[in-house]
């Protein structure tokens, strides 16, 4: 078991360094900066705006934290469009005929989206923070870095399971990649609270990830007590840790789907 | 114990997932002999590639069975996977950003190849397919043969029992592919069993011990090169050249005479003969009709081919 988890640890980390060699030949520090990081920025700002001029601190408060927290998991999300990329390189037969399977090669390979993710929802907190003056106390201060690190990495899990499925429709990546995002926004009590749905909706947002981590960072924000933000960040874990299960299943399934149907290709 | 084994092995599908099923395999049966090499000669379409890709695991078998080392491709999966190495044509199935070195450290993480072992193997493979100068340089800045021999050596890395070789020469300049062939030899002589498929008779001759003619989905043959030529060549040829045009037709009125071809050469010959016992007295009829440029020969594996598949999908 032990050595099984060195060999996935090992295989990941070595998808994780074509995957970073891929972003940082796509992006360079100023395009990330001036591109990426900008783009975000504004977009949260665009909600935050709004908020403001509603004229109630607390509906902008509300929007600002939602918005600097869902820039992580947007970004965790393009994990869905990059789950293709390796079928185009002719990597994926070879992965799936691996001994050691295609999951830690494939999570290893888009990881580098979590981790901009994370980053960049650091950087909008601390930019809008400050520019809108948002209180930070200090139970905050100490946890939404972790929090934020825990919502990207459960939404990098959700990404990984819907990603599986896209490369049975490459064509639809960005499609797929943009409305598994949307419905983050919208269902994950961003800018609309999760009470605003309808019943079945609401339960739906449950299994969603970001929903309670969000919670546990708005309860982080209003002074809420440590108990409170911990079982809040407990079912963010869960949640993670339930798309993640699937994700495993959901790519080795797809494999023996493709053996079967000979979907397998050995050309990219 | 075989290398390889199929028994009865077919694949069906059906295009576009719906009509007649098309038969991409049918009732192979093929035998490997550990450290040997065997060759799969076929036209495009034959089902090489889907052979190759129900023994590296990649896709299931409709009917019959096939093992690699005695287990089974169905059910014992993982074992097959630890004991074979893939090499594929054409030059995708690489990082093309990553190094040459990073693309196999990468693969050797795949294949469980221990860290400290992988250390020692890769400047070793990368010496022996001739890119140790190269080693650190982005594939996407290598040509399509030094991509192939990068393939070569990401399917050594493993140091598999059993190489399965997907038209591995392909977009290699003749020096490569002649190294490459030397390469095979070596693998050979160190113990490994091989399957080559290929369309380069050249390479097939050079380098297999035994070679498979497959089309349409069917093994047609299977014999070592040499007797693979003879099967059409148990008859002998006699290739002559001669300025009497009426000669022709008296040739063709001789016992034992299959064919009388012309040759791409002007007023040069080819006469075909049904049994080699037809030799001698073809051979005085010719000498006595005063034909002084006269020689015999056997047909290459390529002319075999030609004979047995068809003009399709041929290089030699």
């Amino acid at each position: 078991m032990t050595s099984r988890l060195i060999q996935s640890a090992r295989v990941f980390r070595q998808g994780l360094r074509v995957g970073w060699t891929d972003f940082w030949l796509f992006w360079t520090w100023r395009t990330w900066i001036a591109a990426w990081l900008l783009r975000t920025v504004c977009s949260a700002m665009v909600w935050v705006l709004l908020g403001r001029m509603l004229g109630n601190p607390q509906t902008m408060s509300y929007l600002l934290i939602g918005n600097a927290v869902i820039a992580g998991p947007s970004a965790a999300c393009w994990t869905i469009a990059v789950s293709c990329w390796d079928r185009w390189d002719g990597t994926y037969s070879l992965q799936v005929i691996a001994p050691s399977g295609i999951a830690a090669s494939n999570a290893g390979r888009s990881f580098v989206w979590p981790l901009n993710g994370i980053v960049t929802s650091w950087v909008v907190f601390a930019i809008l923070g400050v520019g809108f003056d948002l209180p930070f106390p200090p139970r905050a201060l100490l946890l939404t870095p972790g929090l934020v690190i825990l919502i990207c990495l459960s939404s990098y899990s959700y990404s990984l399971f819907v990603g599986g499925f896209v490369g049975l429709a490459p064509r639809l990546r960005l499609m797929i990649n943009f409305g598994s995002t949307n419905v983050l926004m919208a269902l994950a009590g961003v800018s609309v609270p999760v009470s605003f749905w309808p019943r079945w909706v609401g339960a739906l947002s449950q299994v969603l990830p970001v929903t309670h981590g969000l919670q546990a960072v708005r309860l982080a924000f209003a002074n809420g007590s440590l108990s409170e933000i911990a079982a809040c960040a407990s079912q963010e874990i869960l949640v993670g840790l339930m798309w993640l299960a699937l994700s495993i299943a959901a790519v080795d399934r797809l494999a023996a789907i493709g053996r079967r149907d000979g979907s397998i290709d050995f050309v990219g | 114990m075989l290398a390889v084994e199929t028994q009865d092995l077919g694949r069906s599908y059906e295009p576009d997932g719906k009509g007649e099923p098309v038969r991409a395999l049918n009732g192979v049966n093929l035998q490997i002999e550990v450290g040997t090499v065997q060759g799969l000669l076929g036209p495009n379409g034959a089902g090489k590639t889907t052979l190759t890709k129900i023994l590296s695991t990649a896709l299931l078998p409709s009917e019959g069975s096939a093992r690699i080392l005695g287990h089974d491709v169905v059910r014992e999966t993982a074992k097959v996977r630890s004991r074979i190495g893939v090499v594929l044509g054409g030059d995708r199935g690489l990082y093309r950003r990553l190094s040459a070195r990073h693309n196999l450290e990468y693969w050797a993480a795949l294949y469980h190849v221990h860290p400290e072992e992988s250390k020692r193997r890769i400047p070793e493979l990368l010496e022996r397919v001739g890119l140790t100068e190269q080693a650190d340089r982005r594939v996407d800045t290598f040509s399509r043969g030094m991509k192939q021999r990068l393939h070569l050596a990401r399917g050594l890395i493993a140091d598999a029992s059993v190489l399965l070789l997907d038209e591995p020469t392909i977009g290699m300049d003749p020096v490569a592919a002649r190294e490459f062939r030397e390469l095979i030899k070596e693998l050979r002589r160190a113990g490994k069993s091989i399957l080559l498929t290929t369309h380069d008779m050249e390479e097939a001759e050079a380098v297999c011990d035994s070679v498979a003619l497959i089309d349409k989905g069917r093994l047609l043959a299977i014999e070592t090169p040499e007797r693979l030529a003879r099967l059409v060549a148990t008859i002998e040829r006699i290739d002559f050249t001669s300025r009497d045009d009426s000669l022709l037709g008296r040739v063709r009125a001789l016992e034992g005479i299959v064919a009388v071809s012309t040759l791409q050469a002007e007023r040069e010959y080819r006469i075909e003969l049904a049994h080699e016992a037809a030799l001698p007295h073809v051979l005085g009829f010719l000498v006595g009709a005063g034909v002084t440029s006269i020689r015999t020969s056997r047909p290459s594996l390529a002319e075999v081919y030609l004979h047995v598949i068809g003009n399709r999908g041929l290089k030699v």
